[in-house]
């Protein structure tokens, strides 16, 4: 019955009302449930349910509320329960089932309503001789989209399927609609589809000057900024924060590694108000990284420990709260919205020409060559006086100049061969992750001492302390295993054949300068 | 997947109504639930409004790798499925026999059901043949109907001595009573003494009322058209009871 078309479209013409009436002369039927409906389909902010073809619609009436998860490319329900209230987290759901299908996709981002409908909802049991209901028909209308017609199969009862759909086809000259509604519900109010992504998708031209392509990445970083302000004010999920901060580090990155573009008096101010971005949103990045992680914190304790880790995860709440509170009044206040409507100005203004830099004019392939060829050479020679032992701050610096590397090849990827570039970042990702774990394992450590001495002031029990200390102990342990895989990832990403591909790359431009 | 055989070596004693009410009320709680209908005279099937009519009838069914799934019906509640009765199914004794290892076909039938249905019931009719012996085989919970009377207490000793017999050690056997007539002093009479002598009684007991007769009428669960008689709360209540154990 798979390809068998089940949803079809309501003509201008026809009321779901005078569907239902005419429908009693050609078939044995008792209208099961008509009320008036609201419909409303939620996804994470990033739609990773629509990415994953799934769509959640919750549909509410005065009495009662159904929530169901369906395949978007069939009308097929996966999972339905009912309601009263929406969770905003997959882990808040009531019915395992809904929960761990759910967390699978969503993991820790909030559900949000992505679109509404409002209109008038009708259940049709279709009956055999036996009054047998043999197959539903589910009639919606909406106040600003074409009304709907969904079949509902019974289990057994295919043959009146295929009779009832000869009758909507030819008696009634229904058309099958294979749109998803909610797809088309968005095309109808001009609503972008699929979400955010905080993914670049820069399209560049070799011959592209360099001052417009440094202000297209900019305006690029900060549109992405606005679209997740709103969510860290609100804290609606750590996602919101963690996209906000990745614009912010790439426009460091770029600010700090292509230079002699701007005229450089007018920059200073915005690499200090970019660094104070990156120092308010730190901590409270670090405390959603540590409760983001207490599960698995939890888990690799032995049994025995892992409730009285509970103090841990309650002080991390409650830090939590304070600082997005903080963060809230810093993203409301008039240092930020200053901040960002002058570098906004600055994008948008032009510069007379005479005001840029010697770089400005440049081709940006050209630019982007000698820059990558440079941040390249740099982080080899930093790699080269790395080992296992050296110290994390050593490491942390190799961490930073990879970082920077990478966002540049990030930027400008589009002006090079594309599945090169892809290897090439993918290699370099491998080391970065490796650095970072280290780094991060190193931090978490040190603050667990200082949340550990917090609890010992608060005269919280000793075996929370005791249990604080097995996992500063297992951090340790991940954070030295972490160290280890450093020199092959490293091998890895500097192995010949990688390097070569760099050069070729990158070096081939500026052979003058190399 | 738990299977659970409403049973009992006696007739009308409520086994139906007990199979079809709590497949109803575990369908309503979610569960992925099928209900067998493996009686001949299609009672269950009559009451689900299908047909008990299986394409091949018994011997269809006892083919090797007979596909069931096809054979399934829905029924008009969300969750809940009916394999139906069939007329020849009043051979399945026969057609058992004939095959290798009779008393173990159902519990391979069932086996293509695994990750399908979360419960499935099978509503057994009465006798100890070797059908039964095939239930209790496949089965995991026997879940039996008993009428407080002296014939009862004779066919639930002859159950336990057939379950210990034939080495179903891990069948857990669940009686409750069933039919009860709070009015007659001899039901009165026969669930004390029951009740001490067995402790494995489950605590609800069903009435013999008239509306679980209406189930004939409005052909459906009496939970499902009446959920707020004495007897829809009985069939709760003992639902609830078999939760630890399902």
């Amino acid at each position: 019955m798979s390809a068998t078309p089940l949803t079809y479209q309501l003509p201008d013409h026809l009321s779901s009302d005078q569907f239902i009436k005419q429908l009693h002369t050609k078939l044995s039927f008792v209208v099961a449930a008509q009320y008036p409906l609201v419909k409303t389909f939620y996804d994470s902010f990033d739609w990773r349910l629509y990415h994953a073809s799934m769509v959640l619609e919750f549909n509410q009436s005065e009495s009662v509320g159904v929530l169901s998860l369906m395949n978007i490319h069939h009308p097929q329900v996966l999972m339905t329960m009912e309601l009263e209230r929406m969770p905003t987290f997959a882990v808040d759901f009531p019915q395992p089932d809904f929960m761990q299908q759910l967390q699978l996709v969503l993991e820790m981002r909030a559900l949000l309503p992505v679109m509404q409908l409002n209109g008038d909802y009708a259940l049709v049991n279709i009956l055999n001789s036996d009054q047998k209901t043999v197959l539903r028909l589910v009639i919606e209308n909406y106040a600003t989209l074409p009304g709907r017609i969904r079949i509902q199969t019974i289990k057994g009862y295919d043959k009146h399927v295929l009779a009832l759909i000869l009758l909507l086809q030819t008696e009634f000259a229904l058309q099958a609609v294979d749109e998803p509604l909610l797809i088309e519900a968005c095309h109808a109010q001009r609503k972008k589809i699929g979400g955010f992504s905080s993914k670049l998708k820069l399209r560049l031209e070799p011959e592209m000057r360099t001052d417009d392509v440094c202000r297209y990445i900019y305006i690029n970083l900060l549109e992405r900024m606005a679209q997740t302000e709103q969510g860290c004010i609100d804290n609606i999920d750590s996602e919101f924060l963690h996209d906000f901060r990745v614009a912010v580090r790439r426009t460091r990155a770029g600010l700090s590694q292509i230079k002699q573009v701007f005229p450089k008096q007018s920059m200073g101010q915005f690499i200090e108000f970019f660094s104070w971005l990156g120092h308010i949103t730190s901590g409270v990045r670090d405390i959603d990284v540590y409760l983001l992680n207490y599960e698995s914190y939890k888990n690799s304790l032995p049994e025995a420990y892992r409730e009285d880790l509970e103090p841990l995860q309650q002080l991390l709440l409650s830090k939590q709260r304070r600082a997005y509170e903080q963060l809230a009044r810093h993203l409301t206040g008039s240092v930020y919205q200053d901040g960002i409507e002058e570098w906004r100005d600055f994008l948008e203004t032009p510069i007379e020409l005479y005001e840029m830099d010697i770089a400005a004019s440049l081709p940006i392939k050209h630019y982007a060559d000698q820059r990558l060829w440079k941040v390249y050479k740099r982080l080899l020679r930093e790699a080269g006086n790395i080992d296992p032992q050296s110290p994390v701050e050593a490491l942390h610096g190799l961490r930073k100049t990879a970082k920077k590397l990478r966002y540049l090849m990030e930027f400008f990827q589009t002006l090079y061969s594309g599945t090169r570039i892809k290897l090439l970042l993918k290699a370099l990702k491998t080391i970065q992750e490796v650095l970072g774990r280290i780094q991060d394992l190193e931090v978490q450590k040190l603050a667990l001492k200082r949340f550990r001495e917090e609890l010992r002031k608060l005269n919280t029990p000793e075996q929370t302390l005791l249990a604080i200390d097995a996992l500063i102990n297992e951090l340790d342990r991940r954070k030295n295993a972490a160290r280890f895989t450093y020199t092959e990832s490293y091998e890895v990403f500097s192995q010949k054949k990688n390097q070569q591909a760099f050069r070729e790359l990158f070096a081939s431009g500026t052979q003058t300068q190399t | 997947m738990k299977i659970i055989a409403v049973y009992a070596i006696k007739g009308g004693v409520g086994k139906t109504a007990t199979a079809v009410n709590l497949a109803y009320l575990s369908a309503k709680q979610g569960l992925r639930t099928l209900i067998w209908d493996l009686d001949a005279q299609g009672a269950c099937s009559y009451y689900f409004r299908i047909k008990p009519k299986v394409k091949g009838g018994t011997k269809g069914l006892l083919k090797n790798k007979a596909d069931l799934d096809h054979l399934i019906k829905g029924t008009d509640f969300d969750g809940l499925d009916l394999l139906p009765a069939d007329f020849s199914n009043r051979n399945f004794d026969l057609l058992l026999d004939d095959k290798k290892k009779p008393t173990q076909q159902l519990r391979k039938l069932l086996q293509q059901f695994e990750g399908q249905y979360d419960v499935v019931f099978l509503d057994c009719p009465p006798g100890i043949t070797l059908l039964s012996e095939a239930i209790l085989t496949a089965a995991e919970i026997v879940l039996s109907p008993i009428i407080p009377t002296t014939l009862s207490l004779r066919t639930l000793e002859q159950l336990k001595a057939f379950i210990q017999a034939n080495k179903l050690d891990n069948l857990q056997f669940v009686p409750f009573f069933s039919m009860v007539d709070r009015r007659k002093k001899s039901h009165l009479d026969y669930l004390q003494a029951f009740t001490e002598q067995y402790p494995e009684f489950l605590k609800a007991m069903i009435p013999n009322a008239s509306e679980i007769e209406r189930m004939g009428i409005e052909r459906m669960p009496l939970t499902a058209f009446d959920c707020k008689t004495r007897s829809a709360k009985a069939y709760q209540q003992l639902w609830q009871e078999l939760q630890p154990i399902i």
